[in-house]
């Protein structure tokens, strides 16, 4: 077992690194130094001295040097410090949007666990229904409403991708709903608010909550998507997803433009689900994890 | 059984039903005229568009009347398969998505095919010796394929065999023919492997560690009849896999088929709602949705058959990655 | 022996002459969008466009000068009373199927055309006035209006659809429009829906035969590979990015690579203000907000050098265009002192404000364009050190077209493509402000609404260049919207296309346009 916890902090190390990034990126990745003299002069900069929104346009599309580590972008904005700081909106927006998700899941699969009968029948039809709408609708419609921004992308994303969070919610509440224990707090006088979150959801959620590395890494791709097809974040919003899509067009030649978000993109994803497998263990069972 | 399957088939005629009503809804409400869009299909120029104009195109498409009109009206032609007419391009619908499904069908089928092919093995393979090497690495490799974002991947590989190395041909059409697809079957096919390899994994790891395949073994039973066991006792979660990727099938590929210039339905799908050609947005989401809901009550129909206990329940398999 | 490997050799070079033979007669080009339909009056988007021309001739044809000159008709000729027009059809004007090109054919085009309740959408202005269209014998045709407009001749620049194959059944709807019948150099040999469209000579022209065989147009609608396409030869040209056209250059002279042609377009692009909007009401913020923009800087870097200041409603390549109108500078501390001077002064935090308006706005952008994008982000930024907080708000082309008709864009970014006869009326008159024309910065000047309705009656080139003039003036002067620039437009041709000529509008949409290309065998890869 020890293998499984080694795995669990290694992966759990590796992922944390992301939301850390997100907030310390406005402190790595700035102008203003971190200590400045008497006179004005810089004794500290940042390690990236340079602001994602510093806008040089005589060096644009520079390839990678000494000066900016990891080149510039097509307005002379240092690439390093752009994908610091879209670390904070790509971070964001995968855990709001996961949360949403999974928030909005169980709170439906609760509701169609627990209740029953039609209630149950209703959220299962919506549940199917969700499920057989092509996303691509639901997000253009979406985005035409709404018009694209970082919190609609979320809400959008969230919306296509509760149901499996709630199928799992749901089986695990009509399931517990009918144990043995739960008869006897029943049978103690405990109210059905108090039989719901004392005893039933605490077994019922884990399954779910398991999900939510895998949901944080189809959020995040997901929004890099919709960037693609021009409805995520506007600018002057950094995400990866964004730079990807703005960046393609400059494949071949300004390939510093393109690799950076992307590899920290597949990292992002890549630590979420490996975090997700050890997680739940290799058999998938989740229960023996948690007990 | 029956009462259970009727009882299925209804909930599916429903949520066809709720399906396309939420997306007229949608895609009629949306701020954004299909008339004022065809003129300006050449971008801003500056030439003005007279009202009665808009006004004779919105009356040759019924766009006059109220939603709720329209979408009975559109309901009644579509039981006698009748699309009506692209907003776009006044061409029957039925055609517009003829002509694109194919390409997509292709390209989805293909590639799920290829993944299965690989991925079921592998799966297999990984199950029967879970924390080894080939478990681990194939972890490794289906976690990486499945983080990197499709597009990226698509283009990638476009600019290095077609652009550079030159081996792989840059257009799908009559004369490249079917040499056309194989950069794009590739990247959606390593896109997909991942979900099938760890999904048959865990099937079958769990299969394995049942009680009933632990008497087999120690009935002396061999790794063969072991595998076969554990396949037909994972044949019902395989089925809701099957229903959970088929929503794909007709626009999930839409990024790649960007990527790669074909004309598939997904860009067709993505095209017509920007264009709020709501006539062909109906079609392709009945077409989407009637292939959903069919797989999903197959998937249930065969779960049930095969344990009459699911027949009363319903639920995903827990642990499973979405 | 010797005998067998001449043979050989023989049948290897004729192979491989054979092969160049056949690249030779095809010109492979590159649509970005599928064409929706081939009806030449309905038709309106680019690849549409670019197909038709090579199909279908116009009565009158543009030069590359951007003169009328004879198309399908030999003359038109205009009353004095500038009422009545009567074409004269060529006597050799024929459709693809042999059937002459007849004044019936005219009749029905602009019947069609001019029926209220037909979808044809965009050709309508300048028949303004249109009475009637009778055909006095085979050859001949008048047309009748209301009301005499300087542009009147420009309105024939119009194809003709034959009323023999489009009878019978709605115009719009017609099967026709996905075949249509050809009186140009080509006609549609077939059409592989979403992929590739062919046209193959069209032996029943009436004008000199086209070098190429056959224009295969293939739909791509991504950058990256159609790039790839053009420099391995599988496709002969298309549109550039600068970055595109410097790498071509700095490979120039080397065998196979593209070259580039550039030419100067009738358009430009620029910044709308709604000037309804209590914040754009004074012409000194407007005129702010334009010096607040270092355009020469994006000419240089983002435009690679390749793009004039634009000073007015008018590009340079417009034969009335002011080139003494000097633009607005670049000038942030003048443009600072303005602001001040309109009211509005920088609070605590940064953001100017006028009593309790903030200067602050929503400047909204349909997708597409990379430059486009790129330069509001920077406008963004220099706006933010003068105390003005624009936010950007990318909408989806529908959203934000619904938006523009409807008035409701505060704040908007787009590019402008005028008509070779551009009527200003449509973007400056203050009767054409949404929903019926295109003045959706609801800009009004009576003095330049007055300047525009005479222009309508003048006929004479110098008399109506001194009105555009004063116009020209009067706009600048109330900068309504900020004009950016007019960028040089830069086209990357195979080395294999030889007489490529350019227009102000375009490779493709003038008299010969793609129709004269020719090719040669000896500089195109064999791939």
């Amino acid at each position: 077992m020890t293998g499984a916890r080694a795995a669990l902090r290694r992966a759990g190390i590796a992922f944390a690194l992301f939301p850390l990034l997100a907030l310390l990126a406005p402190l790595l990745a700035r102008e203003k130094p971190w200590i400045t003299g008497r006179a004005g002069e810089t004794i500290l900069s940042a390690p990236v001295p340079f602001d994602p929104d510093g806008v040089d346009l005589d060096r644009r599309l520079t390839p990678p040097g000494s000066r900016h580590l990891l080149g510039t972008d097509e307005l002379g904005r240092d690439v390093f410090a752009r994908v610091l700081h879209g670390a904070r909106l790509s971070v964001a927006a995968g855990l709001l949007a996961s949360a949403l998700a999974l928030g909005l899941g169980a709170a439906l699969g609760t509701l169609a666990g627990w209740a029953g009968g039609r209630t149950d029948r209703a959220v299962l039809l919506l549940l199917q229904i969700v499920q057989a709408l092509p996303a691509l609708v639901l997000v253009i419609a979406g985005a035409a409403f709404l018009r694209p921004s970082f919190l609609v992308a979320a809400l959008l994303i969230a919306v296509t991708g509760w149901t499996d969070a709630a199928r799992l919610v749901r089986a695990g509440t009509q399931r517990l709903r009918s144990e043995a224990f739960v008869d006897a707090a029943r049978a103690s006088g405990a109210s059905d608010a108090r039989l719901l979150f004392v005893h039933v959801l605490p077994h019922a959620l884990p399954p779910a909550l398991a999900t939510l590395p895998y949901v944080l890494g189809s959020a995040v791709l997901t929004e890099a998507g919709l960037s693609f097809l021009g409805l995520g974040a506007p600018p002057p919003a950094a995400s990866w997803g964004r730079a990807l899509a703005e960046a393609r067009n400059l494949l071949p030649d300004a390939w510093w433009c393109v690799l950076p978000p992307g590899v920290a993109l597949f990292l992002l994803v890549f630590s979420a689900r490996r975090l997700g497998d050890a997680f739940v263990g290799r058999r998938g069972d989740v229960q023996s994890r948690l007990a | 059984m029956l009462r259970f399957a009727l009882r299925r088939a209804a909930s599916a005629v429903l949520t066809l039903l709720g399906v396309l009503a939420l997306v007229f809804g949608l895609v009629s409400a949306a701020p954004g005229d299909a008339a004022s869009l065809a003129a300006r299909a050449g971008g801003n120029r500056a030439v003005p568009v007279s009202p009665e104009a808009l006004a004779a195109f919105r009356h040759l498409y019924g766009l006059d009347r109220p939603v709720s009109e329209r979408f009975v009206t559109w309901g009644w032609r579509a039981l006698r398969l009748d699309f009506g007419l692209s907003l776009v391009d006044g061409q029957p619908v039925a055609a517009r998505v003829a002509r694109a499904l194919p390409t997509t069908l292709t390209l989805n089928l293909a590639a799920l095919f290829l993944a299965c092919l690989v991925g079921v093995p592998l799966g297999v393979a990984t199950a029967r010796r879970p924390g080894g090497r080939l478990d681990r690495i194939s972890g490794f490799v289906c976690d990486a394929l499945f983080s990197t974002p499709t597009f990226v991947l698509g283009l990638v590989l476009l600019l290095v065999f077609s652009g550079w190395l030159r081996v792989a041909p840059l257009f799908a059409d009559a004369e490249t023919g079917l040499s056309g697809f194989m950069l794009p079957v590739v990247t959606l096919t390593l896109a997909s492997l991942a979900l099938v390899a760890r999904f048959v994994r865990v099937c079958v790891a769990a299969a394995l560690a049942d009680p009933a395949a632990r008497a087999g073994r120690a009935r002396g039973e061999g790794p063969p009849a072991e595998i076969r066991r554990a396949l037909r006792r994972s044949s019902a979660p395989f089925a809701a896999m099957g229903a959970a990727l088929v929503p794909s099938v007709v626009s999930g590929s839409i990024l790649v088929e960007r990527v790669f210039s074909l004309p598939g339905a997904g860009g067709l799908l993505a095209e017509s709602v920007f264009a709020r050609d709501l006539p062909t947005v109906l079609a392709l989401t009945l077409l989407s949705a009637a292939i959903v809901v069919a797989a999903s009550l197959g998937a249930d129909l065969v779960t049930a058959a095969l344990d009459p206990r699911a027949a009363r329940a319903d639920d995903a398999l827990p642990g499973i990655a979405p | 022996m010797k005998k067998l490997a001449l043979v050989a050799a023989a049948v290897l070079l004729c192979a491989c002459g054979m092969r160049g033979k056949s690249q030779d007669s095809v010109v492979r080009r590159r649509l970005d969008g599928e064409p929706k339909t081939l009806n030449p009056i309905l038709a309106t988007s680019d690849a549409e466009q670019i197909v038709l021309a090579l199909l279908e001739r116009n009565l009158l044809d543009y030069d590359e000068k951007l003169d009328l000159v004879p198309g399908l008709a030999e003359e038109v000729e205009g009353s004095p009373d500038h009422l009545v027009y009567t074409i004269r059809l060529r006597k050799d004007a024929r459709w693809e199927d042999g059937t002459p090109v007849t004044s019936l054919d005219v009749v029905f085009t602009l019947t069609t055309l001019l029926d209220p309740k037909a979808p044809a959408l965009t050709r309508r202005a300048l028949f303004d006035g249109f009475v009637k269209a009778e055909a006095v014998d085979a050859r001949t045709a008048r047309v009748v209006f209301t009301s005499a407009a300087a542009g009147r001749r420009d309105a024939f620049n119009l194809p003709l659809l034959s009323a023999a194959a489009w009878a019978g059944g709605d115009v719009a709807t017609h099967p026709r429009n996905r075949n249509p019948l050809a009186n140009g150099p080509y006609r549609l040999g077939s059409w592989e829906a979403g992929r590739t469209l062919t046209l193959v000579r069209n032996t029943q022209y009436f004008g000199e035969k086209p070098a190429p065989e056959q224009v295969i147009f293939r739909v791509v609608p991504e950058n990256a590979p159609a790039f790839a396409a053009l420099e391995s030869g599988a496709i002969d040209e298309m549109r550039l990015s600068f970055a595109r056209m410097k790498e071509l250059e700095a490979k120039a002279g080397m065998p196979g690579v593209p070259r580039v042609v550039t030419f100067d377009e009738l358009a430009y692009s620029y910044l709308g203000w709604n000037n309804r909007l209590p914040v754009f009401a004074d012409r000194r913020v407007r005129r702010a907000l334009t010096m607040l923009i270092d355009r020469e800087s994006i000419g240089r870097n983002l435009y690679g050098g390749l793009a004039k200041l634009a000073n007015g409603p008018l590009p340079p390549a417009h034969w009335a265009w002011d080139a003494s109108l000097a633009p607005w500078p670049y000038d942030p501390k003048a443009a600072e002192a303005l602001l001040d001077e309109a009211g509005f002064r920088k609070g605590p935090d940064g953001l100017r404000r006028k009593g309790s308006l903030r200067l602050s706005f929503t400047l909204s952008l349909g997708m597409g364009s990379d430059i486009q994008r790129q330069i509001v982000e920077l406008t963004q930024l220099s706006y933010r050190k003068a105390g003005v907080e624009m936010a950007i708000q990318p909408l989806e082309w529908a959203a934000f077209m619904a938006k523009m008709d409807a008035g409701e864009l505060e704040a908007w970014a787009a590019a402008l493509n005028l008509d070779p006869y551009p009527d200003l009326s449509v973007s400056w008159h203050s009767a054409q402000v949404p929903p019926n024309g295109s003045n959706a910065a609801f800009y009004r000047n009576p003095d330049v609404d007055a300047l525009l309705d005479r222009l309508k009656t003048t006929f004479g080139r110098e008399e109506a260049r001194a009105l555009l003039a004063r116009a020209q003036a009067l706009i600048h002067e109330d900068e309504p919207v900020t004009f950016l620039n007019t960028p040089l437009i830069r086209w990357g041709v195979s080395s294999r296309l030889t007489n490529v000529r350019t227009s102000p509008i375009g490779l493709f949409m003038f008299w010969p346009g793609a129709a004269g290309w020719r090719t040669s065998a000896t500089t195109g890869p064999i791939s």
